[in-house]
């Protein structure tokens, strides 16, 4: 099968801190995998060294067939909606976004973005006055202005309401099949949207299975 | 890349703008400099000391001034997204822009408080103003390049000085005799000014093929 992120005995340290310990993992198109694992296992620095935020240690990350953190063209064609919503406090939501799309050469429009994210009413305040879930609703924003071919979720529902939670998830369904995702997450919910998972444990891979083993095993369900 | 670079620069003049954070810290800075300096300095020796003096203010300004701009992206989290949207290229070719416009309204402000305070005779202001602003214009892009690299250290404010002082060296001394020159009237110092700015070609070429490697963790 034709795999659009391969990844080949990664490892990754930080000093001497040893995260990832040789991570196997490959993720044909269209196709949501899940990861899981409890806190510190190596799921967001995986996240990162996939998107290109950070290098390998040893080992080969390839997206697109090209290693991202040596390609910026590439590290544009991935979205990376995570805790982190990477907002400049001082400017507006609309500043925000605005700056985004000069980048990634949007077409939607940023007041229709708003609009379905509820926050239009928001657009002229600084993020520095939003709440942590308002935050997170413009990091959806900012993921629907973007369209990327590949999104990477570390903890997409952190911080959202029952409502932004369920946004969330209809806009993840709207995307399937089109977008390649990797979810990670501690939400049984998140994992449910995806076919297939990968349970991380100490920088390693545990399992790699079919996300309804994957609820078994982790979750119990 | 060059878009990419004026709309990095644009945000950063943008938030600047807003939380004015920087641009109070360096005139307040070298208003105090100025002032002790000029309490502190016997007016007979002005002349003489006048160009390491304002070079001074200019760096005691610049290192605690230029090294905000990844400073900043890196204490708000933001350099990571940054990263994701722009070329590391691009990304520093902005902060330089930016800095290039503080180091102009700092010097705008700057130089005409110091030739005030020192009672500073220039017989040659045309060549004097061409001096420093090669001088700061090398110093901005090297600290903006130099400070990518400290980052990610824990104590990047005291390792930037180590690191920035023997680079600039042959900026400050060059450009202090350039100044000399112009104070005493003795014609523009062509061989100091094109040296700065060979140095400064230099150090442009090298931060540019090099800060991919450095950008990315």
């Amino acid at each position: 099968m034709p795999e659009i992120i391969g990844v080949r005995n990664l490892k990754k340290k930080f000093g001497r801190n040893a995260v990832l310990r040789g991570i196997n993992l490959t993720v044909p198109p269209g196709e949501k995998v899940a990861l899981v694992g409890a806190n510190g296992a190596g799921k967001t620095t995986l996240l990162r060294v996939i998107c290109g935020q950070l290098r390998p240690t040893s080992g080969e990350v390839r997206v697109l067939d090209m290693e991202p953190w040596k390609n910026a063209a590439i590290r544009k064609r991935i979205g990376f909606l995570s805790h982190n919503t990477y907002f400049y406090r001082e400017l507006t939501a609309e500043e925000n976004l605005s700056f985004f799309s000069g980048f990634v050469g949007s077409k939607d429009s940023i007041d229709e973005v708003l609009e379905l994210v509820g926050l239009k009413r928001f657009k002229s305040m600084r993020v520095s006055a939003f709440s942590r879930g308002m935050e997170q609703r413009l990091a959806i924003a900012r993921m629907l202005i973007h369209s990327p071919e590949i999104l990477l979720l570390d903890e997409p529902t952190s911080g959202l309401d029952r409502e932004g939670r369920e946004l969330l998830r209809e806009i993840l369904e709207k995307m399937s099949g089109k977008v390649t995702m990797i979810i990670a997450s501690h939400n049984p919910d998140d994992i449910e949207l995806c076919e297939r998972g990968y349970i991380i444990s100490d920088g390693k891979i545990k399992l790699d299975a079919p996300a309804k083993e994957i609820l078994e095993t982790y979750y119990g369900r | 890349m060059r878009m990419e670079a004026i709309q990095i620069a644009k945000k950063d003049i943008k938030v600047e703008l807003r939380s004015k954070t920087t641009l109070n810290f360096m005139l307040l800075f070298s208003f105090v400099t100025i002032s002790i300096f000029s309490i502190s300095v016997p007016v007979k020796i002005i002349p003489e000391v006048a160009p390491s003096l304002l070079w001074l203010v200019f760096l005691f300004v610049g290192i605690g001034g230029y090294a905000r701009a990844f400073v900043r992206e890196v204490e708000d989290g933001t350099l990571d997204g940054l990263k994701m949207i722009a070329r590391p290229t691009s990304i520093l070719a902005g902060k330089i822009l930016y800095n290039l416009s503080l180091m102009l309204i700092i010097q705008a402000i700057t130089l005409p408080l110091f030739i005030a305070f020192f009672n500073l005779q220039i017989s040659q202001p045309l060549n004097f103003i061409v001096s420093i602003t090669v001088g700061n214009v090398a110093f901005v892009v090297v600290s903006s390049s130099l400070s990518l690299l400290t980052i990610r250290a824990n104590a990047r404010e005291l390792l930037l000085p180590v690191i920035l002082f023997p680079v600039i060296f042959p900026i400050i001394s060059t450009t202090i005799r350039a100044l000399s020159s112009a104070i005493n009237g003795s014609g523009y110092d062509m061989a100091s000014i094109g040296l700065v700015a060979i140095y400064t070609a230099a150090m442009t070429i090298l931060a540019f093929t090099t800060v991919e490697q450095v950008m990315i963790e």
